[in-house]
């Protein structure tokens, strides 16, 4: 199984059956494999701060859901997250792409990598990043904690393991 | 028409069966003051999100109509969202906005293209097979009551008065404990 695949096994063992997401290039192949999967209803959107709405709104009605979308959207929509997720106590976990580390050498990605973790701590929202293959097994103890947090939770996938499935 | 009214017709012709999402601002207050027996979250800031919320709700609830009740500038900072209810091709989604022109709670200050506008248009144009803009208030509450007839998506923008709009004060419930109250009611099958 290749890394998209061993995400996506993970994140059924969950019950997630709802899946938005805006793409960035690391996050696609994951994208397009919960796309293609019947049992969830994937929701593509126009700005990322869709994907935390409509995965809050769903939490609401009791749907597990995820939201996937890469560090830049991340940013943008830390406003939404504070004020609706951490204001109502309502958790939602987002997949993302760690961009900006050492091994990502895309300039545009350089500002976004020195701010991305220093953000979070800052709104205390709590994250994980997944360096390597064996790590994808934490996902379900992860979800589980992340609807114990009531808040936003950031499940990041780093170059090393994106790499991994290479 | 003055929106008092026009959360008294909301109220009169709404299945009483449909849940609602009512964003923030006078939308929403107008709303809650109408002690409606339909479930009822209340969303509050950021603006822009309140069309994206009531998709997650509607598309967790399939079988029920939810009926987004939401301000102009709410509507407007989020109004791309539009194309993602499109793109998930769900029916039981109906957009009520109430649509004075302004950002009122702020202080009024008037909507970008507050004059040229016609959300009906711009929903038509992403795809809703119902989209409507009621100006003339004797036509207002003949064409909620049309608009919540609707069998699939549904937009309907209403005119509302300029109305002073003073913050009102803090809430019996914070955030949290409403979200706690609200699922808790859907959980038990309200």
């Amino acid at each position: 199984m290749d890394i998209p695949e061993l995400i996506h096994a993970e994140l059924t063992k969950c019950g997630v059956t709802l899946a938005a997401s805006l793409p960035d290039d690391w996050v696609s192949p994951l994208i397009r494999r919960l796309a293609a999967d019947p049992k969830i209803k994937h929701v593509p959107v126009g700005r990322e701060a869709e994907t935390i709405a409509i995965c809050t709104g769903a939490f609401l009605a009791g749907v597990k859901s995820v939201a996937v979308m890469g560090t830049t959207g991340l940013h943008s929509c830390i406003g939404e997250m504070m004020t609706i997720n951490l204001r109502h106590g309502i958790p939602v976990l987002v997949i993302c792409s760690l961009r900006g580390t050492p091994e990502d050498h895309q300039v545009y990605q350089e500002q976004q990598g020195r701010r991305t973790i220093p953000m979070l701590q800052a709104y205390d929202m709590p994250y994980v990043a997944l360096e390597k293959p064996e790590d994808i097994q934490r996902i379900p103890e992860i979800y589980t904690h992340s609807r114990l947090q009531k808040r936003p939770y950031l499940l990041f996938l780093t170059r090393r393991l994106l790499r991994a499935g290479k | 028409m003055k929106r008092d009214l026009c959360g008294k017709a909301i109220k009169k012709h709404l299945n009483p069966d449909s849940l609602v999402y009512a964003g923030l601002g006078t939308a929403s207050r107008t709303w809650r003051a109408q002690e409606a027996s339909q479930l009822t979250y209340y969303g509050t800031d950021p603006m822009g999100i309140s069309v994206s919320m009531a998709l997650g709700l509607a598309l967790a609830q399939p079988k029920r109509d939810v009926l987004l009740v939401v301000g102009d500038g709410d509507f407007m900072m989020g109004i791309g969202s539009l194309l993602t209810v499109v793109g998930t091709k769900i029916q039981n989604l109906k957009i009520l906005i109430f649509d004075n022109g302004r950002y009122e709670t702020g202080g009024s200050q008037l909507l970008p293209g507050a004059d040229s506008y016609s959300f009906a248009a711009i929903a038509r144009g992403a795809g809703f097979a119902y989209a409507a803009d009621v100006r003339d208030d004797a036509a207002a509450e003949g064409a909620i009551q049309e608009f919540l007839k609707q069998p699939g998506l549904a937009l309907l923008a209403v005119r509302i008065d300029m109305e002073p709009s003073p913050y009102p004060p803090a809430p019996a419930m914070a955030q949290v404990e409403e979200r706690t109250h609200f699922m808790g009611r859907l959980h038990n099958g309200a």
